[in-house]
């Protein structure tokens, strides 16, 4: 197959494939082989595929990348400023681990951290479990594209009955690259029998560069775990960062995910979550605050297919200027998933006067006895709320930022971890910095 | 021929409780040959003894449609349509042609309105209601026209208003559904037979209520009716649409197309109780039922509003839709989708907010049993020019049984900042605990199902005209029978 075939214009694509990882091992090979194969025979998703019917790849398509030759830090200050000494970081440039950056030397005991190439190199067998029990979701091309391509990424297990104190902080930064560099941070997460740990995935980048982060997590949750998953994505301007997270639960697990969006000019983030056992517990929270021209896609699936789960699930998104947003998140209760109890929720506040919102929440049910109840909610600030503070002598700037605090703040509370939660107030200072108060 | 019908009707009263409508009358039929091409649409169009114009704009329909694609997206599933194999008119042979009153039409036709419940005949006919019944591909006769007349008020079959007036069918045929806008739409605007058009001038408040009645009898025949309902400035007209066919194993093809059109503070009200054949227990058989409908609020103020029971049908794929143009304009929807055995519904409603100040309210209600799917499906847009938009939506579904599934498809798309918008679902099953509390009062199983399902459905009913409302209950009362225990 020639360049000019492929869905998305690659340079030095063959000379880059014959140097990756896994090209002796067996399995490996025939897995990225195939989703090569895949991945070349369908064409990019256009708005006319419903799963991107409000959001067009057109320009990224057009575009000729390159992939990244260096995975180097290059600016380090605000890296620094972003990090904490006290968690467990885990930091990947360019999709490729690196060490020097990361603390992994005294890792608390039942935490196992280590580049995707060096657990090949210890025996394959358990990266093969967790990837191939987990199914495709809605971003195929994608998915498929990051299986052919990863370069490296970060292999973290949680033996069972393991519980970790410290945050693992999983940070994956683009930089040092050229424009139009396309790169695919990888990330597996193992989480045992009765474990228990909290995880910050993170995407930033620093340099005013464009590229293409073609992320994948996947996570596997073992029987009666908890699991606290965060992912924050706060890339450059240029950025378009296309996410796919793959979660897999046992029975009674818990999981309480959430996923922050700030950054990027183009982001997509697909979350799904197969439930896999019975009397699952899932949360699933989100939030997006965007301005500018910035376009954030949210595409979440919860897949219920044993009785007696519950979930709940609250996106909020905060839009000003020409920003857009999007959601779509799907609920499907399959027929002996009964005894499910599933929540939705979709609020958006416009303060951009052309801001642009298409929201779908979707349920599909195929059981009888469940309760599942979906909502969404547009709208601005109360004129009558903003009177009532003015009238208590508070002005007008004063109360728009306490209101939108207001709204973003019930959401922000939701975390249990003080880390993340320090961390993404940060990030949310320097993008809304009139919200501060 | 008696004898026939008295066999059938024993046999409709052993299938009461399914379906009573599954008659069929034997009456000569005025038949068009199988099939779909140019000349058919001729003929069609000769038959009718339609102008020129009207010839060219079906033409140019079924140009356009041999260049679309049957859509594929609807949530379910349905056995190819063979487009060749289905009779595009077919009309009762009368033994006077173009009978000028009820009193010239035949006895055969008049007996079989009767036996839905329609009577047509001067002196037993509802007071208050004016109908136009039509039997496959004709309208048989409209009631009540010299009355409505007195008022300036135009209600008559479409042929009829092709021929009498061509200058508003003209104005206003396809102005809102034009004849590009989708698959269904384009091969009604092909080949369309009757249906009903209704135009209310200025100032007028039409004093009865306005209904059609179609009637699908002869076998392998489609349905394509158009109605189109204007009502000129500060006028109101309520509307009503029933609709029944036989039982037959083979599946038989509905597509029809509805436009209304609503000009300063004019208000339109169409109810719809849709109780075409389902299929039977293993799901053979029953009506493909192809619908676009759509109004637009043109006017300052105006206000349009569906109100759907969607009862039968083997299939039904229907979004009655507002386009709310005018500043202060009103879309309203309210729907109960009841679906059964193997029934499938996607069904759901549009509604465009372009002028500002616009409001439009969505309450939709979906029953689903036995093996049926049923999905809502809707859209609210906000254009940037609809400063001030406001919509509510509610979409409730009920499941009854576990092999049936509910599904809900809401697009909601903002481009305004000035837009409040508000969407609510929810999914359950009849209440273990309600059920406990209405059996423990003495009410046997099916009246406690009855009084919930009928208390789950009120928002609805209660803006259906109260003859239809009575009617709608007691239709999901029949079909939910025996569906819970």
């Amino acid at each position: 197959m020639t360049q000019q075939q492929m869905p998305l214009n690659i340079e030095g694509l063959q000379e880059y494939q014959s140097k990756l990882s896994g090209n002796s091992n067996g399995w490996l090979k025939t897995f990225r082989q195939k989703s090569f194969d895949q991945w070349s025979a369908e064409p990019m998703p256009t708005p006319k595929d419903e799963e991107w019917k409000y959001t067009s790849l057109a320009d990224v398509i057009n575009r000729r990348f390159q992939l990244a030759r260096r995975h180097q830090l290059v600016e380090d200050r605000q890296f620094e400023n972003y990090r904490s000494r006290a968690d467990i970081n885990v930091v990947l440039v360019n999709g490729v681990l690196w060490g020097e950056l990361s603390n992994l030397k005294d890792l608390p005991p039942g935490l196992k951290i280590s580049s995707f190439n060096e657990a090949l190199g210890h025996g394959s067998d358990e990266i093969r479990d967790t990837v191939s029990k987990l199914t495709p979701n809605d971003s195929k091309p994608f998915l498929w594209m990051n299986q052919a391509l990863f370069l490296d990424g970060a292999f973290i297990r949680v033996m069972p009955e393991a519980e970790i104190g410290p945050l693992v902080h999983i940070i994956h930064v683009t930089s040092g690259i050229l424009p139009d560099t396309v790169v695919f941070p990888r990330t597996f997460i193992s989480v045992g029998e009765s474990a228990s740990v909290d995880i910050l995935e993170s995407h930033i980048s620093f340099e005013p560069v464009s590229y293409l982060s073609n992320a994948v997590t996947d996570i596997r949750i073992a029987a009666n775990a908890m699991v606290g998953f965060c992912k924050t994505q706060a890339e450059a301007h240029q950025a378009v960062h296309v996410g796919t997270t793959r979660i897999w639960q046992e029975a009674a697990s818990y999981l309480d995910s959430f996923s922050f969006n700030f950054g990027g000019r183009l982001v997509r983030n697909n979350l799904s979550v197969l439930i896999k056992g019975e009397a699952t517990r899932t949360v699933m929270n989100g939030l997006y605050g965007i301005d500018g021209n910035q376009h954030v896609d949210n595409h979440t699936l919860l897949d219920i297919q044993h009785p007696n789960c519950t979930s709940y699930q609250l996106y909020k998104g905060l839009l000003n200027g020409k920003s857009r947003a999007v959601f779509n998140g799907k609920i499907y209760v399959h027929a002996q998933a009964q005894k499910t109890d599933a929540y939705q929720l979709n609020k958006h506040l416009l303060l951009g006067k052309e801001a642009r919102v298409d929201t779908k929440p979707q349920l599909e049910i195929f059981a009888d006895d469940v309760k599942c109840t979906h909502g969404a909610t547009i709208g601005q600030l109360n004129e009558e709320e903003i009177f009532y503070l003015q009238s208590r002598c508070i002005p007008r700037p004063t109360a728009i930022q306490l209101m939108s605090k207001g709204f973003i703040d019930d959401i922000i509370n939701t975390i249990k971890s003080d880390s993340i939660r320090a961390k993404l107030g940060r990030l949310l200072l320097k993008k809304f910095p009139e919200i501060k108060l | 021929m008696s004898e026939t019908i008295k066999q059938k009707e024993l046999q409709d009263n052993k299938l009461a409780g399914d379906y009573r409508y599954g008659f069929h009358t034997v009456i000569e039929e005025d038949k068009a040959p199988k099939g779909l091409n140019e000349d058919i649409v001729c003929l069609i169009s000769a038959k009718k003894k339609e102008p020129e114009w009207m010839l060219e704009w079906r033409l140019k329909a079924f140009r356009h449609w041999r260049q679309m694609q049957e859509p594929a997206w609807p949530n379910f599933e349905y056995g190819p349509i063979d487009y060749q194999d289905i009779y595009y008119y077919s009309a009762p042979k009368q033994k006077k042609e173009n009978p000028k009153n009820l009193a010239e039409v035949d006895e055969e036709l008049l007996k079989t309105f009767d036996r839905l419940g329609i009577p047509l005949t001067e002196q037993k006919r509802l007071t208050g209601v004016a109908v136009d019944a039509v039997f496959d591909s004709i309208s048989v006769g409209t009631t009540h026209q010299g009355e409505l007349a007195k008022h300036g008020i135009i209600f008559c079959s479409m042929s009829e208003a092709v021929a009498h007036h061509p200058q508003l069918v003209r104005k206003y045929l396809g102005s809102v559904v034009p004849y590009t806008d989708n698959f269904f739409a384009s091969l009604n605007s092909a080949v369309f037979s009757d249906g009903s058009f209704c135009y209310i001038p200025r100032g007028v408040r039409c004093p009865l209520e306005l209904s059609t009645y179609f009637r699908i009898n002869a076998e392998d025949t489609g349905q394509f009716e158009r109605t189109l309902i204007v009502a000129e400035d500060s006028s109101y007209v309520s509307y009503l649409e029933g609709c029944t066919a036989p039982m037959r194993d083979t599946n038989q093809l509905h597509a029809a197309v509805v436009e209304l059109v609503a000009l300063d503070n004019a208000e339109i009200k169409y109810s719809t109780v849709q109780n075409w054949y389902s299929g039977d227990k293993e799901g053979r058989g029953g009506i493909y039922n192809f619908v676009t409908k759509r109004g637009a609020c043109r006017g300052v103020n105006s206000k349009i509003s569906w109100t759907q029971v969607e009862a039968g049908s083997a299939i039904t794929w229907k979004y009655p839709s507002v386009i709310l143009q005018g500043n202060n304009s009103v879309g309203k929807f309210y729907s109960v989708a009841l679906t059964n055995n193997h029934m499938s519904a996607d069904t759901g409603t549009k509604m465009v907010h372009i002028g500002k100040n616009t409001k439009s309210t969505i309450v939709s209600k979906g029953i689903s049993s036995d093996f049926a799917h049923n999905s809502y499906r809707g859209l609210v847009k906000i254009m940037p020019t609809a400063d001030g938009a406001r919509n509510f939506s509610q979409c409730d579904s009920m499941l009854v049984g576990n092999h049936c599934s509910a599904n809900t498809f809401p697009y909601i798309e903002v481009k305004n900042n000035t837009a409040v918008l508000e969407h609510e679902a929810s999914t359950s099953k009849i209440n273990a605990e309600q059920m406990f509390y209405l059996r423990s009062r003495g009410l046997d199983l099916e009246e406690s199902v009855s009084l919930i399902i009928n208390g789950f459905c009120k928002d609805v009913f209660k803006e259906l005209p109260l003859e239809f409302s009575v009617e709608a209950v007691k239709l999901l009362e029949m079909k939910l029978e025996g569906s819970v225990g």
